[in-house]
Formats: C-alpha cells, sequence, structure tokens
C-alpha cells in the first residue's frame, strides 16, 4: 500500500546547530505542542542554546526532506544502573505528518540504541489520546506499561500518559 | 531503635554531608534506589553540598545520648517544569535499622506536607522496585498508587529489575475568594 504523499526522500542524519531554526518550527506547528510537552511559544534562541549544550549522552536525529528539517527525535541515554535505558520523544512537522517521517526517524534511533548502543530498554510517554503517535511505538514493538495521571497540563486542563517501552528481543 | 522521641524533620544544613556520606555507604541504604555506592567526596559535594532551585531535601534526625544527634534518612522531592510544574518525583533514602520506624513515616508525611500545602502539587511520584514490599505498603498507606511496571528498570544486584511507578494525586482546594468572585 502506498501512501497519497509518500516522502521519497527521507534523510536521517544527526541533529546540527545549524538546524535551530527548522527546528523551533515544526517544534510549534500545527498539532506538535498538543502532542508533546512544547509550549506554542518558542524561541528560537531557546533551541540553539540548548542545541549548543547538549548533555554527551543526548542523542538528536533529524529528518530532512526537500533540504529542509521536518522531523526531529531526542534520545538521552540514562547512566549507571541505568545505563542500558534510553528515553525518548520525537515530532514531526504538522504539514509533513502521515508520510513516513516518524517511521524513518524512529527506526534509525532503535538501530542507534539497540545495534550501536546496545540499550535493552528504550522508553517514552505519550499522550492517551495521541492514536498515531501510539500505532508508532506499537509498530515498532513498544508496549504500554502503565498509564500516568494527570501527567502533563495541556490547553486547560490535565492529560494522562501511558509509559510504553520496547524491550530488545534478547534481553 | 527506640529515639524517635526526639526525632526531627528539617531542612538540610551545611555540616550535613559528612553524616550524609555515611548514610550513602550502607549498601542496603542504596539497593532500593538507582544510586551507585563509592561516590568520591567530590562527586557526593556536587550533588547535595548545593541544592538546585527546584529540588527539596528533607533530613530525619534523631537525638543520641550526650546531646549528638544523626541522620537517619534523607528525602529528596524534584519538582518539574513548564507543562509539569505541578508534579514532582520522591527519592526517599533512609537508614536500614529505621526503616518501617516513625522516622521513615516522618519523613514521608514532611515531605507530603511540604508537597501539598505549601507547593501546591498535584502529582508526586516514586519509583519503586517490585519486590520492595515494604516500601510499596508505606506508599499505599500515604494513598499512592501503582500506575506503571517498567521492565528492566535498573541493574539491582546483579539482575535487572522492575519497578513500579507509584503515584499520589492531589487536588488543591479552591481558594474561597476567588470561587465568590466567579460566581
Ligand atoms: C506521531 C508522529 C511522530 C508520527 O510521525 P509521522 O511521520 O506522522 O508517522 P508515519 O507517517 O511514519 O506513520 C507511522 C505510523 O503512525 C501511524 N499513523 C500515522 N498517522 C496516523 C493517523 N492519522 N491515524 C492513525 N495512525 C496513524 C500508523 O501506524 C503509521 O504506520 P503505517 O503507515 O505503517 O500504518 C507525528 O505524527 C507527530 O509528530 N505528531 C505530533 C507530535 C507527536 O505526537 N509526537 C509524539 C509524541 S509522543
Amino acid at each position: 500500500m502506498t501512501k497519497p504523499h509518500a516522502a521519497t526522500d527521507i534523510l536521517i542524519r544527526a541533529i546540527e546547530t545549524d538546524d535551530y531554526q527548522d527546528i523551533t518550527v515544526l517544534r510549534i506547528s500545527g498539532n506538535v505542542p498538543a502532542n508533546t510537552l512544547n509550549l506554542p511559544y518558542l524561541s528560537p534562541d531557546t533551541i540553539r542554546d540548548r542545541l549548543e549544550n547538549q548533555p554527551a549522552t543526548m542523542y538528536g536525529l533529524v529528518a530532512v526532506v526537500d533540504e529542509r528539517v521536518v522531523g526531529y527525535l531526542g534520545m538521552l541515554v540514562d547512566s549507571g544502573r541505568q545505563a542500558h535505558v534510553a528515553r525518548l520523544g520525537m515530532m514531526v512537522h504538522a504539514d509533513y505528518q502521515g508520510r513516513g517521517v516518524g517511521t524513518a526517524l524512529l527506526e534509525a534511533a532503535i538501530n542507534l540504541a539497540e545495534n550501536w548502543l546496545n540499550i535493552t530498554r528504550i522508553a517514552l510517554e505519550v499522550y492517551t489520546d495521541n492514536e498515531p503517535a501510539i500505532a508508532l511505538y506499537k509498530k515498532f514493538g513498544f508496549e504500554i506499561e502503565g498509564t500516568l495521571r494527570d501527567y502533563a497540563y495541556r490547553d486547560g486542563d490535565y492529560v494522562d500518559s501511558y509509559l510504553m517501552a520496547r524491550i530488545r528481543k534478547d534481553a | 531503635m527506640t529515639a524517635t522521641s526526639t526525632l526531627t524533620i528539617r531542612g538540610q544544613q551545611n555540616d550535613d554531608l559528612d553524616q550524609l556520606y555515611t548514610l550513602w555507604s550502607f549498601p542496603d541504604v542504596l539497593l532500593d534506589s538507582v544510586e551507585l555506592p563509592y561516590l568520591s567526596d567530590e562527586a557526593f559535594r556536587d550533588r547535595f553540598g548545593t541544592t538546585p532551585p527546584h529540588t527539596h531535601t528533607l533530613i530525619a534526625e534523631v537525638g543520641l545520648p550526650g546531646g549528638r544527634t544523626r541522620i537517619t534518612g534523607f528525602a529528596w522531592l524534584e519538582t518539574f517544569l513548564a507543562r509539569r510544574r505541578h508534579a514532582g518525583r520522591l527519592n526517599l533514602l533512609v537508614h536500614p535499622d529505621h526503616q518501617g520506624t516513625d522516622a521513615e513515616s516522618a519523613l514521608l508525611e514532611a515531605v507530603l506536607d511540604l508537597a501539598d500545602n505549601w507547593l501546591g502539587l498535584r502529582r508526586i511520584e516514586v519509583h519503586v522496585y517490585i519486590h520492595n514490599a515494604p516500601a510499596v505498603a508505606l506508599y499505599e498507606r500515604y494513598g499512592f498508587e501503582i500506575e506503571a511496571t517498567m521492565r528492566r528498570y535498573a541493574l539491582r544486584r546483579g539482575v535487572y529489575d522492575d519497578a513500579y511507578i507509584m503515584a499520589r494525586l492531589h487536588t488543591v482546594p479552591v481558594d474561597q475568594h476567588s470561587q465568590g468572585k466567579n460566581a
């Protein structure tokens, strides 16, 4: 089954500081704030500052379509007794959703985590009403581990999250 | 131990670090956390020497004969930011001799009082290994509920152990005055 507007060329690469403007735009686009922890107003300076001061265990991937950064996935690897654990968050520009960008980003992140960083648990939180995202995560073997009540505040009310995690096959 | 009559719950003081470091050196204290033993003095000082603005540290201390005191537990409550600023995560470390005693419950009660009545937090969560039945029971007694089971949460005695996320919700009563204005 081919998608109506499937993006033919999606390049996944490591994030660069120079991506801060595209990242700012995608973070506040359309439904992205409502489905993440992003606020609806965001300064590019804040994003540039964050990118310049990433912790060493933060792995940022971006998806490039038409020479524009339209997707972002951030993965933070824990340390010490949780050095086998990574946590991730991701978002695709509202105009580019449903074309395989999220799939390409998540596939790359899982490969990086499990086959190169030797991570055996990848965890994330997703609002319980975010069906597209939940479907994407299930497609990649993430399972719901529980419901976190009143996890965040969104557009005037508290919203629950699922905790979802993928355990590496051999673990 | 029966020194609970002189139990004090207080904020952190400058000269607490040595005693806190001693508490940190009991393997049994760290076992049920995600913390590592053998922290260098410097690393410990970096971490607990100054309290970050959104973290609240509480100390439980008992009096000993001769006027000396001993720290029997410490708790730190980390509150989140922006769209999660109604929420926080609690860590509790209690000396093995004082686990399950008043020193532990008084410390937890003080944290909850701070969260409910001073910070107005709505959600407090803790991470508890699923085999740590006494801790699960303690938190349940104070209104925490199991929300999720995290598989392979952390290494504990050489095994990747599962842990619960337990959370307690508290609703801050609507202020009388503003209720009147809105009516
Ligand atoms: C969730 C998100 C990251 C997915 O990225 P995407 O590029 O839109 O997803 P894809 O096109 O790769 O689709 C991946 C899967 O998502 C699911 N999906 C996508 N759009 C969907 C929709 N409208 N309804 C239901 N499921 C949908 C499908 O399972 C799809 O897999 P399939 O095409 O093989 O069936 C993206 O939509 C997004 O950024 N949304 C807003 C922010 C957000 O929700 N971030 C995640 C927070 S946890």
